[in-house]
């Protein structure tokens, strides 16, 4: 495996585990908890119960459905009588729907009924939310009481064994059909080890369960008189007491270690839910600290670079500019337009060349008619002074020239329209403004202290950006995002160094001010570097600077020359012109960009 | 069963023929192709479990789709013409009806269509990477995550209208590189495209009436971005056609299918009189309630590994909720791996990517605000960003520019060319 490969995993890693890691830490409580569970059974004098179920859950702000176990034992007919949901202005009744009947509208508050063994499911759909979780069920149940010839008998799971997650607060109350000598009631409680039961005005009996937990249930039973229940059948007519009463004895005396084994395992679950919580807070905090420090670490390093590059104090503008250090038309174009090179640049040094003699410029007319400048090579063979940027623009000069052997932009714009040329001009001038930075880069060296910056800057601004999308998602949103900011300013900072440094700063200003005083008339030729004062070289750099609207300076370098220059008629035709030839040369160069 | 099987013959022969129309000039191409006539035959497979209960009971969206498409496929034989067509909920129906007209009520044949389709919207992403210079090896992969994601193969084999969504997204895409790249296409050619494009994102509008401003509003940003780059006129005329059609849509689809979009979260407590404003101001109100930055981050992480067991659809099912579990890994990973690639295009100034990026999140925007916040509807609708997302996921073009600036290609603190396209 590759270093590159090595980071990108270990990069991959750290990110899979804040993300899925966390995202389950931060979720592992978000079961269907229920808060309080109220249940008010009504026995009819027929044998049949009026159950009415209310169940407040305690996150159901993700979900869109919930669903509720019913008990259904053999011989038994459930009737879903009424179902509702709790919304912002109240209870809102659901309607029920079959199978094959779901639409879209189903969210807006309805339930289905699934008929499984020993009990049915019934699952309710809607817009639930952490404040209104709660749902009330009504329902009928026929011959759900055990008529006996000495006793009648209630018997129910209302929570079962499977229900997954925890609940609390259940409470059970159940009517007698009428009133009865208290001490027939024999109430009884199974699948719970804490739970209290009493009976209340000779007919109610309560069940009061704190909380279950997974692998509990609850099964509530009562026996009573059985002529309470007199128009119900009997299930058998024979006593049934005793029998019920020994069942009795044997669970109370059992050692109910399943019981015992759902709570250790429900301790140990809250145990680890406790842990999962307490670590995802610490997780939370952590990582915001960390965000925050890693944020402000970015800010410092941006600080010190800043400080390390502003070094020495400016240094003012000179008067004159005889003595400044010479730099192409296309690395000054480099200096002041934030490293765009392009048709500017080139023009700027095909004219530089054309007034060092290795290119004669000529005027000729497009087939609209417009003028442009086209430039041809001349006899003067290539020399040791010329850079290695200027021997490869004349060679792809001379690559792209027309059947009249003219260097001409129109012909330049024509062959961008095919693809396969397009893609040649495209890495041509691609490499050569390669040449042209690394020539810049090499004056504009970073010494070992900015490069150490630099390089600090790059990896860690990106470290940063890419943590600073990762961990908004998964731990500390708003001082996450703190760290993709800076992150990404430090990366873009530190990636245009150059622009920054002494030296980039210097011919930075000096440029601008030049191109200021051209531009405003303030300057004549001797006011410039001999290198800059010929023709074709002034043009070039005004190009460079673009400045090419001025051209009073380069009418007066002509006639210091003696060069006859005009192609139409006066200064404006030359500024339209050169202006043309720009114009079609930087939709050349611009239009290949996205050829792949 | 016999006509169950010469469809699923017809469709793979087809995906076949289409691999050597779209994957052209690659010697390694009848690999991919295998592969995505396995991933055609796992889609088939997922078919025929999903129905094994009957075709008049299996399913949610995907049943209710395919009994209105009875109703318009009796519609249409009756003798109603086209347009005057009463339907329901999507336009996708009318699609699924006319199929079921002329060639017989069959729900099979109409998941088997919708998983061509998705196999067909794997080509064109295939499509998409070469086109865009990716590598055989990285193209074909990305091809292939994309047509074997579980996911995928369970919304595109149902009969929703999801796999008809993402392939014309996809199809839009394709069609918007292939225009902006073919520069020596004749006129004619090229406006044959456009136009397709257009009449895609109508089509994509009638299917889930967002996708106009999300794709068309991808399309606009990658073309602004490739005229400031390239100033090619021919630029100006493809964003102003497609802004022009974007308005035309708007004016004639949008404001009047919104009202009976029933996937918006309208206000429907005031009986539905409400005007188009009221409907604006529900969705706005919807919006003003959420908490953008957790919806966003719900919208691409939802749902979470430990939540993925209380999707109603697969609860229970140890094997399906491993899978979404592990494909929930596979998408993080995928993100964070787009990460560098989102950042590389930004750096390298790539318009096509940029668009495409300004799709993703304007999509995400979207569904993160006004789908209901629960993990499946995120779950499914995020769906349609994984093919973009895909194509930025490789962080090598990233690391290695920037390994190349650090290390310095020159030597003595001078480096490569900056990071430039």
């Amino acid at each position: 495996m590759g270093k590159t490969a090595k980071i990108i995993s270990l990069f991959l890693l750290i990110g899979l585990m804040l993300l899925s890691g966390f995202l389950a830490f931060a979720d592992s409580s978000m079961n269907n908890t229920i808060s309080s569970y109220d249940i008010n059974v009504r026995i009819n004098s027929d044998g049949s119960l009026d159950i009415t179920d209310k169940v407040n859950f305690t996150s159901l702000g993700s979900y869109n459905n919930t669903m509720l176990l019913i008990d259904n034992q053999e011989n038994e007919e459930i009737e879903i009588k009424n179902v509702y949901m709790l919304q912002k202005d109240g209870y809102i009744e659901c309607e029920r729907f079959a199978e094959g009947e779901w639409t879209a509208n189903v969210f807006s508050g309805s339930y289905s009924v699934i008929q499984e063994t020993g009990n049915i499911k019934l699952k309710v759909y809607g817009t639930f939310s952490k404040r209104y979780g709660s749902i009330v069920v009504q329902y009928k149940v026929k011959n759900a009481i055990k008529r006996y010839k000495d006793v009648a008998e209630y018997r129910r799971t209302h929570v079962f064994k499977n229900w997954g997650s925890r609940i609390s607060n259940i409470n059970i109350s159940v009517y007698l059909p009428s009133y009865t000598d208290p001490a027939l009631i024999r109430p009884y409680l199974h699948g719970v080890l804490v739970g209290k039961k009493n009976t209340e005005s000779r007919r109610v009996v309560h069940f009061n369960i704190p909380d279950t937990v997974p692998g509990e249930y609850i099964e509530a039973g009562i026996i009573f008189p059985q002529d309470l229940v007199y128009k119900a059948e009997y299930k058998e007519r024979k006593d049934h007491l005793e029998q019920i009463l020994r069942e009795e004895a044997e669970y109370s005396e059992s050692d109910k270690e399943e019981l015992l084994r759902a709570r250790e395992n429900a301790a140990k679950e809250a145990g680890r839910r406790a842990w999962a919580e307490k670590m995802t807070q610490r997780a939370r905090a952590i990582a915001a600290s960390m965000s925050i420090l890693a944020s402000l670490l970015g800010i410092y390093t941006i600080w010190r670079i800043y400080k390390k590059l502003h070094q020495l104090k400016k240094t003012p503008v000179p008067l004159n500019f005889n003595g400044i250090e010479h730099l192409s038309p296309a690395e000054v174009r480099l200096v002041i337009s934030n490293s765009k090179i392009g048709a500017r640049a080139v023009l700027g040094n095909l004219f530089c060349l054309a007034s060092r003699g290795y290119l004669i410029p000529r005027v000729i007319e497009q087939e609209s008619g417009r003028p442009v400048i086209v430039l041809d090579r001349s006899g003067q063979l290539n020399d040791e002074s010329l850079s290695q940027s200027d021997l490869y623009l004349l060679d792809v000069v001379m690559r792209y020239t027309d059947e009249e052997g003219h260097f001409n932009p129109s012909y330049l714009l024509k062959k961008t329209e095919q693809k396969s040329s397009g893609k040649d001009i495209k890495e041509s001038f691609h490499k050569w403004e390669q040449l042209v930075t690394r020539a810049y880069f090499e004056k504009n060296a970073l010494d070992t202290g900015l490069l150490f910056y630099r390089n600090t800057g790059l990896i860690y601004g990106a470290i940063l950006f890419l943590f600073g999308c990762i961990v908004p998602v998964s731990l500390s949103i708003w001082s996450g995002y703190s760290m993709l900011i800076v992150g990404l300013t430090l990366f873009l900072y530190t990636l245009r160094i150059r622009r920054h440094t002494d030296y980039g700063i210097s011919k930075y200003r000096l440029w601008k001010e030049m191109k200021k005083r051209l531009l405003k008339r303030q300057i004549a030729l001797d006011g410039l570097p001999q290198w800059m004062t010929r023709p074709f070289s002034f043009l070039g750099y005004s190009l460079a600077l673009g400045t090419e609207t001025e051209l009073v300076l380069f009418e007066a370098a002509l006639k210091n020359e003696k060069i006859d220059f005009q192609p139409c008629h006066g200064t404006e035709s030359l500024g339209r012109c050169v202006k043309e030839t720009l114009s079609v040369l930087d939709r050349a160069l611009s239009s290949v960009r996205d050829i792949l | 069963m016999l006509e169950n099987t010469l469809w699923m013959l017809f469709f793979m022969a087809l995906t076949a023929y289409l691999g050597t129309l779209v994957i052209k000039k690659q010697p390694k191409r009848i690999w991919l192709i295998l592969m995505i006539e396995l991933a055609l035959i796992c889609r088939y497979a997922v078919i025929f479990v999903m129905y094994s209960s009957g075709t008049e009971a299996s399913g949610t969206d995907g049943l209710i789709y395919h009994q209105i498409a009875k109703e318009i496929a009796q519609q249409l034989k009756t003798g109603t013409p086209l347009w005057r067509v009463e339907y329901k909920y999507t336009w996708y129906t009318v699609l699924v009806g006319i199929q079921y007209a002329l060639f017989g009520v069959n729900r099979y044949v109409a998941s088997f269509l919708n998983a061509f389709l998705a196999i067909f919207s794997g080509y064109l992403l295939t499509g998409i990477a070469l086109n865009l210079k990716y590598s055989f090896k990285k193209s074909f992969t990305i091809g292939l995550a994309y047509v074997f994601m579980p996911s995928m193969m369970v919304w595109t084999t149902d009969t929703r209208k999801e796999s008809l969504i993402f392939f014309i997204a996809i199809l839009i895409w394709y069609l918007v590189l292939k225009v902006m790249q073919e520069r020596e296409w004749p006129k004619y050619r090229q406006m044959v495209y456009i136009a397709s494009i257009c009449f895609l994102l109508w089509v994509s509008t009638m299917l889930r009436i967002y996708m106009l401003f999300t794709i068309g509003g991808g399309i606009l940003v990658g073309l602004f971005f490739n005229y400031l780059k390239t100033k090619r006129r021919f630029t100006l005329v493809f964003a102003a056609v497609i802004f022009a059609a974007c308005l035309l849509v708007t004016f004639n689809t949008v404001l009047l299918n919104m009202r009976d979009y029933h996937a918006l979260p309208m206000d429907r407590s005031q009986g539905g009189d409400e005007d188009i404003d009221a409907e604006i101001t529900s969705i706005i109100d919807i919006i003003q309630q959420r908490n953008i930055p957790k919806s966003v981050n719900g919208f691409l992480t939802e749902p979470h590994i430990d939540n993925v067991a209380n999707i109603t659809d697969i609860a229970g099912n140890y094997f399906l909720v491993t899978l979404v579990r592990i494909e929930m890994v596979f998408w993080y990973g995928c993100m964070i791996l787009a990460l560098f690639g989102f950042l590389d295009s930004f750096l390298k100034w790539k318009p096509y990517l940029l668009g495409t990026m300004a799709y993703i999140i304007s999509y995400s925007l979207v569904n993160a605000l006004i789908s209901e916040s629960v993990a499946d509807t995120y779950y499914r609708y995020r769906a349609a960003i994984v093919a973009p997302v895909l194509l930025f996921a490789d962080p090598y073009p990233f690391i290695n520019n920037l390994k190349e600036i650090v290390l310095g290609e020159y030597g003595n603190g001078i480096s490569a060319p900056r990071i430039k396209g």
